[in-house]
């Protein structure tokens, strides 16, 4: 035989527990975003490295080069800037 | 007819997708282009590209797969999803989805499994992708690295855990052949020749630190932390050590590992990534640490590219130049771990002790769609060399290479989606009990920072000056 105690809430039913289930995961989202929106206003550095990467429109998600133009294009101003010194003989 | 493994479905699949790409991204077009440079413009060579870029020269084709594989994906908003869906996404999405399907349930076929319930299945797999490159594409998650990997994963167990998984989806929870096939396409992302690009320096930066870390990190989870499960461990250590997600994906299939392995490692690296891409730059501003130095510690350190750009970028040019060139050369480490980790654990780890394995036994254990990554990494390095045009360059990375990524994010997507639809939550808490998957990206990647660093220094600082000079 189990007791519950007065203010004891109710347990939900399967059905209904499954039901509030998405609610709080997009609630917990929202919290995330608005979470990163603080952290952006509060911290210098987020704050700066955010701003440039909606200025450049850097995809910091990018796992491989071939997915980020800027990667691509610095490996050829790499190759450009160590030609151009050793036709002008830079040392 | 005999029944095809997931592995040499992945190959077939991926040469077929990479075929389709080299026929219409680089020899259709290739005679056009060349006969438009030849004849119109003598001079155009130092502004091949930028003409390149904006010429119409693309065949109907060309232009209708491309933007399929762009358009398909929500793009970037704020506060309100509606604002990602451009009015033909869903058509473009319907499209993409009709082709994947009909592509990978031809592979599927050929396993001998029935296509009608895979096809069912698939749509929501597929469905559970969009909605990842969905939150991908929300501003504030994107602009701290939170991509469409994690979201993919994360809808995933949130979906087979919450509500559960219908029994219509199973059959297309596929993610072994999705990330296989992914990883065939990647091989032609694995260009050696670019293992150069930076010279010597590049070369002991990445080529050298990273190995070193990642046996010291192996070493150190087997006998200090002494974690039970050897896949978890090579897995860890080669995110950490080498380029995070995309290395560990390759680890993994190369060895084996549970789809929960799989993901506690991607876990770990994305969480690592989005924190050193902003401290990293924050620290060596405030210690006035050269730019050169802190984009190579930077490039040979954070894992995901695309983070590396940001924090990069955040120093200035020349930071961002050296440091995504330092993380493409460590990019193609990749097949090189892949193929190692491989023949290593199929001579080795998966013998029992004491055991003589012969040559056929390690042929027959052998992870094959490793071939179809090293055979396709090795085809297109040879392309890329023999050509050596201008043209066809542009052609194979503008053209072949960026059909063939478009083709394995989705790729990847459709496994992480799967890979989180069928993980029990459980089942993933139980792989950080201990904290000990944590503790070794930890150590691991101090010793990354330790060693890079120096690393950089001697190299860009003590033995190669003029090679600093050259680059700022």
């Amino acid at each position: 035989m189990t007791f519950r105690l007065a203010h004891q809430p109710a347990r939900l039913s399967p059905k209904l527990r499954i039901f509030f289930k998405l609610p709080i995961f997009l609630t917990v989202l929202m919290i995330l975003r608005l979470g990163i929106v603080k952290m952006n206003r509060q911290v210098d550095a987020i704050h700066a490295q955010t701003g440039l990467i909606t200025a450049k429109n850097i995809d910091p998600s990018a796992l491989f080069y071939t997915e980020s133009d800027l990667a691509l294009n610095a490996e050829k101003e790499v190759r450009h800037r160590m030609s151009a010194s050793r036709v002008t003989g830079r040392r | 007819m005999k029944t095809w493994s997931e592995d040499t479905v992945a190959i077939l699949l991926g040469i077929v997708i990479l075929c389709i790409a080299v026929l219409v991204f680089l020899l259709m077009p290739y005679a056009e282009v060349a006969q438009a440079v030849l004849s119109i413009t003598p001079g155009l060579a130092g502004n091949l590209e930028s003409w390149l870029t904006t010429a119409d020269f693309g065949s109907g084709i060309s232009v209708f797969l491309k933007t399929l594989l762009s358009g398909s994906r929500p793009s970037a908003w704020g506060s309100n999803p509606l604002t990602a869906f451009p009015p033909n996404v869903f058509i473009y999405a319907l499209v993409l989805f009709a082709l994947l399907a009909l592509l990978l349930g031809v592979g599927v076929m050929l396993m001998k499994e029935k296509l009608k319930p895979f096809v069912k299945g698939f749509g929501f797999v597929f469905l559970v992708s969009v909605m990842a490159y969905l939150l991908a594409a929300q501003t504030e998650f994107r602009s701290i690295g939170l991509g469409y990997a994690l979201w993919a994963i994360v809808l995933g167990l949130f979906i087979g855990n919450a509500f559960g998984v219908p029994d219509f989806i199973r059959p297309a929870l596929k993610h072994e052949l999705f990330i296989k096939t992914g990883l065939v396409l990647l091989g032609a992302e694995v260009l050696f020749g670019r293992m150069l690009a930076i010279g010597v320096p590049g070369i002991f930066v990445a080529w050298i630190v990273t190995p070193v870390v990642l046996i010291s990190t192996f070493w150190f989870g087997q006998r200090i932390l002494k974690i039970g499960s050897k896949t978890l461990n090579i897995t860890i250590s080669a995110g950490t050590s080498v380029c995070g997600v995309s290395a560990a994906i390759a680890t993994a299939a190369a060895c084996k590992a549970t789809k929960e392995e799989l993901t506690t490692a991607i876990g770990l690296s994305m969480i690592f990534t989005s924190i050193m891409m902003v401290a990293m730059p924050a620290f060596i501003n405030a210690v006035g640490m050269p730019e050169i130095l802190g984009g190579a510690w930077m490039g040979g350190t954070i894992d995901a590219t695309g983070a590396v750009v940001a924090a990069g970028a955040f120093l200035g040019d020349t930071a961002l130049n050296v440091a995504a060139t330092i993380k493409m050369i460590q990019n193609i480490l990749i097949g090189v771990l892949a193929f190692g980790v491989a023949v290593y654990w199929t001579a080795k780890v998966d013998r029992s002790a004491g055991q003589d394995v012969t040559a056929i036994e390690i042929w027959n254990r052998f992870p094959k769609f490793v071939l179809g990554f090293i055979g396709t990494s090795l085809f297109f390095s040879l392309l890329y060399e023999v050509l050596n045009s201008d043209v066809a360059i542009v052609l194979i990375d503008n053209g072949v290479l960026d059909f063939s990524s478009d083709v394995r994010t989705w790729l990847f997507c459709l496994a992480f989606a799967s890979i989180g639809l069928s993980t029990n939550f459980k089942e993933l808490s139980a792989q950080f009990s201990g904290g000990k998957a944590f503790i070794l990206y930890f150590c691991g990647q101090s010793l990354n920072l330790g060693l890079t660093l120096l690393m950089a220094w001697i190299m860009f600082y003590k033995v190669f000056p003029e090679i600093t000079n050259s680059l700022s």
